[in-house]
């Protein structure tokens, strides 16, 4: 007989609510992952600014993303064990395939948006690419039946809260432009590249959340994305970038620059991390458009430490605050989205699906997205564990030595104070997952 | 629907779980429309290359 695909689990009225309370528990973790995910990807921005030199956008994305290949490895491998990982994917082999498939398609909608950028400007590019919640909401809507069964109120708060927070992210890109670029002889195909941005991020979104209503870790999820990730984006750079020796000469001729890009990497990590467990406990539909306040935190960073809006014009300054309030409406309407039991059950019809199909276990399945690890899944760690975060902690000194320290003013005070936001963040972040689901 | 059949041999056991995952993996719509996707911003992005 199959397990029952109830609202809740639980047998008596105590033990329904003991499960919607731990449900809630879960929604609020997950918001607190977004938040968190958020003030970390709009930190990313920040040491790319201090590059000034003429980088290729090629040259610029791989550099970055041999960063995030780096964190990628080390932080699951500090926070679990590289044991664990190679188990989770091992009791989960398929979802290995939509974990590169996630990591390419990220690797051609990034290279797409350098494309829009280049024809019609970022003012233009911007609002259209950022519309991928959106893609991202139908897709978990149609595939993983989020939000089938919500009240009409829960529905119409995730919805209008994303639109919110898209239209903001578009406000407050406007304001961070320095000049109106665009108007080139190529403008519909720089706007049918940002479209195609568009589409393939929100369609990544389908691989995330496959593979954590299946009870992959996170962790494990990121492990083999990047490797996707950083294949898409070499073979790019040397189809598109004009081949291996101009991308060599031109990261030789930069190298006093690298380890900016680098870091920007590593802090993109971070907030992606938390952006996938996010995805894991709020689903797309409400995981992605709260972690798109991202742009909130690039404002800040832009806004105080690099003083980018001063002596900026009274409708620059209206959009900063309409943007930045619209943002901030929109996150409170989603996070006050929570889900209850029927779609819940909606939820678990979902996973029944990808356990039957698989033959995974439907209850341990349901207990891992819950946050709770299997008992075969747990051990200790390798020695190779401490050689690769040797290697990455080499990896980065050594970047750190030959960087060239920053050309550009930077307001101090405003760094330290935004970086101790971070890492106050950060902390609660980790505490928070720590304590509830020791990173599962 | 890819574990392993009943009275199967035990040699042929991983060739056919693997088959039938394969099969299980090409055949869902979770995976159609990603690769789709994927195929399709290649494409467009060589075409504007």
């Amino acid at each position: 007989m199959p397990p029952h695909i109830g609202t809740e689990p639980g047998t008596g009225a105590g033990s329904r609510t003991a499960e919607a309370r731990a449900g809630d528990s879960l929604h609020w973790l997950g918001v607190l992952c977004a938040l968190v995910g958020g003030a970390w990807l709009g930190a990313a921005e920040a040491p790319t600014k201090l590059v000034v030199l003429g980088l290729s956008p090629y040259a610029v994305s791989l550099c970055m993303v041999a960063g995030v290949f780096v964190a990628r490895w080390s932080f699951p491998t500090l926070l679990k064990g590289t044991g664990y990982i190679f188990r989770d994917l091992r009791r989960r082999r398929h979802l290995i395939v939509w974990a590169l498939l996630a990591g390419g398609l990220w690797a051609i909608a990034n290279t797409l948006t350098v494309i829009a950028i280049r024809d019609v400007g970022l003012a233009i590019a911007f609002p259209l690419w950022n519309a991928n919640a959106l893609v991202g909401l139908l897709w978990g809507r149609v595939f993983f039946g989020e939000l089938k069964g919500a009240d009409l109120g829960t529905r119409l708060r995730v919805f209008f809260g994303t639109l919110a927070t898209v239209l903001s992210a578009a406000l407050l890109g406007f304001s961070s432009l320095h000049h109106a670029a665009g108007g080139s002889a190529h403008a519909v195909r720089g706007i049918i590249a940002a479209l195609g941005a568009c589409v393939l991020w929100g369609t990544m979104y389908i691989p995330y959340r496959k593979a954590y209503i299946s009870g992959m870790n996170p962790l494990s999820f990121v492990t083999v994305f990047t490797v996707g990730e950083l294949a898409s984006v070499i073979t790019l750079a040397v189809a598109l970038g004009g081949g291996v020796h101009v991308i060599a000469a031109e990261l030789h001729h930069a190298r006093h620059v690298l380890f900016w890009l680098f870091l920007g990497g590593f802090v993109w990590v971070v907030g992606d991390l938390f952006q996938q467990f996010a995805a894991k406990y709020l689903g797309i539909g409400r995981g992605i458009p709260l972690t798109n306040t991202n742009q909130l935190w690039g404002l800040a960073w832009a806004a105080l430490v690099f003083h980018e809006l001063r002596g900026a014009a009274l409708p620059k300054m209206l959009a900063v605050i309409g943007g930045s309030l619209g943002m901030i409406l929109g996150a409170i309407l989603i996070s006050s989205a929570i889900a209850l039991g029927r779609e819940h059950a909606s939820r678990n019809e979902a996973v029944m699906r990808e356990c039957t199909r698989y033959d995974l276990d439907y209850l341990e399945t349901l207990s891992a997205l819950g946050g709770v690890e299997a008992e075969q899944q747990k051990g200790g760690r390798r020695w190779w564990d401490a050689l690769i975060m040797l290697a990455a902690t080499v990896f980065f000194v050594a970047f750190a030595m030959t960087a060239a320290p920053p050309a550009l003013p930077i307001d101090r005070f405003w760094l330290v104070v935004l970086c101790a936001a971070l890492l106050v963040a950060l902390g609660l972040g980790t505490w928070g997952l720590w304590r509830k689901t020791n990173f599962s | 629907m890819v574990g392993p059949r009943e009275g199967m041999s035990k040699s042929a056991l991983p060739r056919e779980i693997d088959s039938r995952l394969l099969w299980a993996i090409l055949s869902d719509a979770h995976f159609l429309v990603p690769a789709t996707v994927f195929v399709a911003g290649v494409l467009l992005l060589v075409a504007l290359s």
